[in-house]
């Protein structure tokens, strides 16, 4: 009976893999939805952070600031999906850099198609 | 790609006998023999090796893919081992370089030229575009700071509570660097000393509209701002519609409360929220949403105009209006007022500091008010950087070099040696297997186009097939592919057990994260690349070497 009851949890949680990031003290929690797709966890399909994927932008371009030697999914989030950059780090120190959007939802820079 | 390039190779060779005939040539070199490809994969954050700890960065928005890369390389120098702040790195590149930064002016102009080949302006953030070679000779003269002490890198930096975390680093700096400009827009005698004397109690009223606007009760009043009432007097008219109009009133007031309280649990400001549940609305108040959307073009300007309710909504606003108001008190402030509205006035000052407040602690800011330069950015964003105790110093014995690549096509040098594409792998295969499987190994960065990192192939017009990318990081070639110079570190080796062909372990910037690689071998941001596509797209290897005597 406790499995029963269990397992559909354990099931769900091993649905996605989940990767932890913070600053500071405030926590961040991503699954990986598709493959390099890691969206912020609760994200419902219509989410921001998730439709903002599914859209292909153009690349960034030469002849805009910053566009092609910064990261190009970091000026993607800014100046196509126009969400809002910030920056978390995980467990070992790694950098990784997330767009926001104003459901509350976020999703990886590298997420983004062009 | 290697048959094409012996093909041309033997081509231009007949073409070019007759020309050498008329010219004295030197006798071609002995070839130098590559060194062998590792079998065993090397890699240089392996247990015990000098990048073991060594985290991926993300250089954000930023132009500082030099500054990330150089301070890898310099981590795997240094005795220890001690990761190396980035952002030191860039601002410390540029401290006392004038011909980057106007006196006074966070920002440069440079020439850039358009798609229609036009040259045009563009100002450029201080610290954005620089070379590994600038940051190491900067390193040398004003050390180089840890990561630790970084508050912007490390997350330190927002744990005050109350300014908001996510904002990127590019923000961060870019806002404090205006303020900078604001400041030193001020001529006025003793500005500096009055707005340092000013900064704690302009922190105050900071910390007041936080505290405000975070206690703030929906049942206290009804918070509807006029404009969305006026609108709602447009969609429900006359007495007929005035129940209607007055429960719309309330449950707009609980609507917008409601996203009130989620902006300050996601710590999103007034504007980003504002109609981001038009759908919900939607279904309730179809008439409404349709008068707001005749509106939409002007509503936000309206609701800026709209201040008591900004106020409460936006504590960063109702900050700049009271700074403003504050400052406007002050004897020294009213008679320096005039001297100052060239720049925009107090207002703009608030305003800047504001926005700065947003992002930065105050007591960090302060640290940089004693450094009206460029270590004002340093003191906001890495105070304890500014304290000469807290660098390390690089050891003299370190040096930089840079090795050009010669043009891959088949060509002679300055002293007639003929460079061709064999010349190119083994030139490229050993300056970084020298370093990276050396006796003390270290890593080497790559000057490379930064397409080649999300594709592989280019497709061309003429043949309309789809070529292997090839553009030896020349500008030209590299725009064409839709890329620019950018700086990746290799710290690994080995050769391919199927293919059998030599692979590098690269270490980019953009991230723990393999969403911009193209289809490699990738974990958390680093990736594995034939050693044909990284080095006919790049033009360059630079390295840190150890000239200590032994």
């Amino acid at each position: 009976m406790i499995f029963l009851l269990l397992f559909p949890i354990i099931a769900n949680a091993a649905d996605f893999p989940v990767r932890k990031f913070h600053i500071g003290s405030h926590q961040y929690v991503v699954e990986e939805r598709k493959p390099n797709v890691w969206v912020s966890q609760g994200c419902e399909k219509k989410c921001k952070a998730l439709v903002a994927t599914e859209k292909k932008y153009s690349p960034p371009s030469n002849d805009q600031e910053g566009a092609v030697t910064s990261n190009p999914g970091a000026w993607i989030c800014k100046n196509g999906a126009k969400g809002k950059v910030f920056i978390a780090v995980d467990e070992e120190r790694n950098q990784l850099s997330f767009c926001k959007f104003d459901d509350g939802s976020y999703v990886n820079n590298g997420a983004f198609r062009y | 790609m290697a048959k094409h390039f012996q093909t041309t190779l033997f081509m231009i060779l007949a073409l070019s006998a007759e020309s050498q005939a008329q010219t004295k040539v030197a006798p071609t070199p002995a070839p130098v023999k590559a060194v062998e490809c590792p079998s065993e994969e090397v890699r240089l954050d392996a247990p015990g090796g000098p990048l073991e700890n060594s985290p991926v960065q993300d250089q954000d928005g930023m132009n500082i893919c030099y500054a990330n890369t150089s301070s890898v390389m310099l981590q795997a120098a240094i005795p220890e081992h001690p990761e190396i702040s980035a952002i030191d790195l860039s601002i410390q590149t540029y401290k006392d370089n004038s011909t980057r930064m106007k006196s006074g002016n966070f920002y440069y102009d440079r020439t850039v030229t358009d798609a229609q080949g036009k040259e045009k302006i563009e100002s450029t953030f201080f610290n954005d575009i620089g070379h590994v070679s600038e940051v190491l000779k900067t390193a040398k003269l004003n050390g180089v700071c840890p990561r630790s002490n970084s508050l912007l890198e490390s997350g330190g930096l927002f744990e005050g509570g109350y300014s908001d975390p996510e904002n990127s680093q590019s923000v961060v700096l870019q806002q404090t660097a205006q303020f900078i400009n604001e400041m030193n827009s001020a001529k006025s005698p003793g500005f500096k000393e009055n707005f340092s004397s000013t900064v704690p109690e302009l922190r105050k009223i900071y910390q007041k509209n936080l505290a405000d606007h975070k206690t703030m009760d929906a049942g206290k009043s009804n918070n509807l701002p006029r404009y969305h009432r006026s609108l709602l007097d447009v969609a429900y008219p006359g007495d007929e519609n005035k129940a209607k109009r007055e429960n719309a009133k309330k449950d707009l007031d609980t609507y917008f409360l409601e996203n009130h309280k989620y902006a300050i649990d996601t710590n999103q400001h007034y504007e980003d929220f504002e109609f981001s549940e038009m759908a919900n609305l939607q279904k309730k108040y179809p008439e409404f949403v349709e008068v707001l959307k005749a509106n939409k073009e002007t509503s936000k300007d309206n609701l800026d105009k709209d201040k008591t309710y900004r106020r409460i909504m936006d504590p960063t606003y109702a900050f700049w209006i009271d700074a403003e108001a504050h400052l406007g008190k002050s004897t020294y402030w009213k008679t320096c007022d005039d001297s100052i509205k060239l720049s925009g006035g107090l207002y703009n000052i608030a305003t800047s500091f504001g926005q700065v407040g947003a992002y930065l602690e105050f007591e960090n800011f302060l640290n940089g008010l004693d450094h009206p330069d460029v270590n004002l950015v340093l003191g906001a964003v890495a105070p304890k950087c500014l304290d000469e105790k807290n660098r390390i110093k690089i050891p003299e014995t370190l040096e930089f070099v840079k090795y050009e690549f010669p043009d891959p096509k088949p060509a002679y040098d300055k002293n007639k040696n003929l460079i061709n594409y064999d010349q190119i792998m083994t030139y490229g295969r050993n300056r970084i297997l020298w370093s990276v499987k050396g006796e003390k190994p270290l890593p080497v960065a790559m000057s490379i186009c930064s397409a080649i990192i999300s594709k592989k192939t280019v497709y061309n017009k003429e043949t309309k097939s789809n070529d292997p990318l090839y553009t030896n990081n020349d500008p030209a070639s590299c725009k064409a592919a839709g890329g620019g110079s950018h700086s990746v570190l290799v710290i690994g080796a080995r050769k391919n057990k199927k293919s059998g062909v030599c692979e590098y372990l690269i270490q980019n910037s953009w991230g723990a994260e393999c969403g911009s690689v193209a289809k490699r071998e990738c974990k958390n941001g680093k990736f594995w690349m034939e050693e044909e596509e990284l080095l006919l797209n790049s033009n360059g290897i630079s390295k840190v070497v150890n000239k200590e005597k032994k």
